[in-house]
């Protein structure tokens, strides 16, 4: 019956108030006040017990409510044509919020007992107060529907943003890994060359040593034996210059030796016996059928001078590889201070290499260098990403396997390729590699990072190249890494 | 001296470690011939020779990181090998340092571990107490071997032995 009237009352509370204050003051039956409220009066107070009901006539009253944390919030904003009260009134428990004049206000007071009168007037009057009661609950329904759809939207904005605050925490995160781990590089490469330099110095005076001794001794020997009758001289040069028997030939030659001569210690049979055939045949000479004694005293003046040699040769290769390391160290972690120079890649591949050769023992390392130009590069760098992806394609391959290193040239980039014959990638992982933290290896090694590729790739990036992987689906398997870095 | 039929035998790739280890061991050489090989698998192949010849192998020096196969491994190996069971094993190797690895070598079982570099002193040190107590172990008379190995223990043995086939 009453929505009926829907339409035309609810656009317009203020004429139903206005019928109602008139009505009210012309049936005089009714103990009611029209009240005059400033700016800032109150009506009432949150948590008070209130009596009367207030329908506003003129003026804006706001509603208020202290939130847990002391805060006092808007919770609505009340027109003319508005019931001040009105819940409080009908529950009969304490007000909820507080209500405060926001501008000059006009209000009619009811008591309880009057409002209940009013409902009960004639018709008309009755209808009025009804349709003012329900007006004012659609109004605040509405209210409560847009709160809710305005938290809503609020939400999202919440949730949209905590998500730019998740990505922009995980970013920094990822830009820390990566400094940290760039700040071990830089100062590990520092230790390196600082190490480096430390060995150079006994490695160079180690080398010109033996150098010295290898001009040296054949003089000393040659005082030794002036007239050349023991060939001390002859076994010295032997033991420089050896060549190594093949070991079952020698063990052959071994048992021949040790069943012609029972005699004489085996130690020293070992020894004659690594000797080359050329050799052998000179000491048979030398020895020839003599008696046991002297023959041995012989034989073991020729293995001291053949040892000398040959202990000298390994000094002077064993320190020359010192050297190799030393400089390949060197070169390998230069301090550049991120300057860019012209470089051939070759190098630094090469000196990568011999560093991880220890790694790389149970590979066969494959090399197709191709002559390419000489580029611009940050060498210790670049260095980083050969190791990285050497050191992956050994895991990969757990160590053993083929590594094919390649490098080649168009007119716009120097391209390296390293494939390694392993099981792939995964396609599913295939696309992610290169992101930061992307790592396969949880278990097993100390390494595992997850940033060599992702640092890898920003490496090459920085020198305006690009990185590509491949899994190799020919007739043979594997994963390939192509760098390309422009001429 | 008598030359014993236990053999020494020295596992390295690179012929001027070899070389050095092997002349290391000179002074043990009259009594136990000393065998070389330049990587695992021609270390199975001496092993098995020496075997097929009635030889025992009293000592294995093996290197660290070998072509193609660990020292570690090959190790372990020869150790779950009956025939190779008893001889007694030695690490050498220039990853020092690595606690996880002195670890690994306990847990094998293996008799002894050489960092690199090592002085002369103490590779015959290692080798002699080895030889000793594999002697000791598997030897019926020991007695020759008191001038080269340690004669306190080898002779400490005597007597027990004795005092225990006279009970």
């Amino acid at each position: 019956m009453i929505l009926n009237f829907a339409k035309n009352w609810l656009q317009d509370p203020s004429r139903i108030t206005r019928q109602i204050a008139k009505y009210l003051q012309a049936s005089g039956a009714f103990d009611v006040e029209v009240l005059d409220f400033e700016k800032d009066d109150r009506f009432f107070s949150e948590g008070d017990f209130n009596e009367s009901v207030f329908i506003l006539l003129e003026g804006t009253v706001q509603l208020s409510k202290k939130t847990q944390t002391g805060r006092n919030i808007t919770v609505d904003w009340l027109r003319p044509g508005a019931l001040v009260g009105l819940i409080s009134f009908v529950t009969g428990g304490p007000v909820l919020t507080t209500a405060v004049a926001a501008s000059p206000c006009k209000a009619i007071k009811m008591k309880e007992k009057d409002f209940l009168e009013l409902q009960r007037s004639r018709d008309e009057v009755a209808l009025l107060a009804q349709q003012l009661i329900i007006g004012n609950l659609i109004d605040r329904y509405h209210h409560v529907v847009s709160v809710h759809v305005e938290l809503e939207s609020i939400n999202d904005t919440l949730e949209r943003e905590r998500n730019h605050l998740r990505e922009a925490l995980k970013q920094l995160e990822e830009t820390q890994h990566r400094l940290i781990s760039q700040e071990k590089m830089a100062t590990l490469g520092q230790l390196v060359a600082g190490i480096a330099h430390e060995i150079n110095n006994p490695a160079a005076a180690m080398l010109r040593a033996s150098d010295n001794l290898l001009e040296y001794l054949p003089e000393i020997i040659h005082k030794a034996d002036p007239d050349q009758e023991c060939h001390y001289d002859k076994f010295f040069r032997l033991g420089l210059r050896r060549v190594l028997r093949d070991s079952d030939q020698q063990r052959q030659k071994l048992k021949e030796w040790e069943r012609d001569y029972p005699d004489l210690p085996r130690s020293l049979l070992r020894k004659v016996t690594s000797m080359s055939d050329e050799a052998l045949a000179f000491v048979k000479e030398q020895i020839g059928d003599k008696p046991g004694a002297p023959r041995r005293t012989e034989l073991e003046s020729m293995i001291l001078f053949y040892e000398s040699g040959y202990f000298l040769k390994n000094l002077q290769s064993s320190t020359k590889r010192i050297g190799e390391i030393v400089s390949s160290l060197k070169s390998y972690s230069r301090q550049d201070k991120g300057k860019y120079e012209k470089a051939d890649l070759r190098d630094g591949l090469n000196d990568t290499l011999l560093l991880l050769s220890n790694r790389l023992k149970k590979v066969d390392v494959i090399l197709n260098f191709s002559d390419i130009p000489p580029i611009d590069v940050i060498t210790g760098e670049v260095n980083q990403v050969w190791t990285n992806l050497i050191i992956n394609a050994c895991d990969a391959m757990q160590d053993r396997g083929e590594l094919v290193i390649s490098c080649g040239h168009d007119e716009r980039y120097v391209w390296v390729s390293i494939k390694d014959s392993g099981p792939g990638i995964p396609s599913s992982v295939i696309g992610e590699i290169f992101k930061p933290n992307f790592t396969t290896k949880h278990k097993n090694t100390s390494f595992g990072l997850g940033l060599g590729l992702s640092i890898s790739q920003q490496i090459i990036q920085k020198h305006g190249g690009k990185i590509r992987v491949r899994n190799v689906e020919d007739e043979e398997r594997g994963a390939e890494f192509k760098v390309y870095l422009p001429v | 001296m008598e030359r014993s039929d236990i053999y020494i035998l020295c596992i390295e790739d690179e012929q001027e470690v070899l070389d050095a280890v092997v002349r290391d061991l000179e002074k043990l050489e009259e009594q136990f011939p000393v065998e070389t090989a330049n990587s695992a698998e021609e270390a199975r192949d001496v092993i098995e020779k020496l075997l097929d010849d009635d030889k025992k192998i009293g000592l294995i020096l093996c290197d660290h990181i070998l072509p193609g196969d660990n020292g570690v491994e090959l190790l372990i190996e020869l150790h779950n090998d009956e025939r190779t069971h008893a001889s007694r094993k030695v690490l050498l190797t220039g990853q020092a340092g690595l606690d996880d690895t002195v670890r690994a070598l306990n847990e094998a079982r293996l008799h002894h571990y050489i960092p690199k570099p090592w002085t002369r002193e103490e590779l015959l040190e290692a080798a002699v107490n080895l030889l000793t107590d594999f002697v000791i172990e598997e030897e019926e008379n020991i007695l020759p071997y008191m001038s080269t190995l340690d004669a306190e223990k080898i002779s400490e043995s005597i007597r027990t032995r004795r005092s225990i086939s006279d009970e």
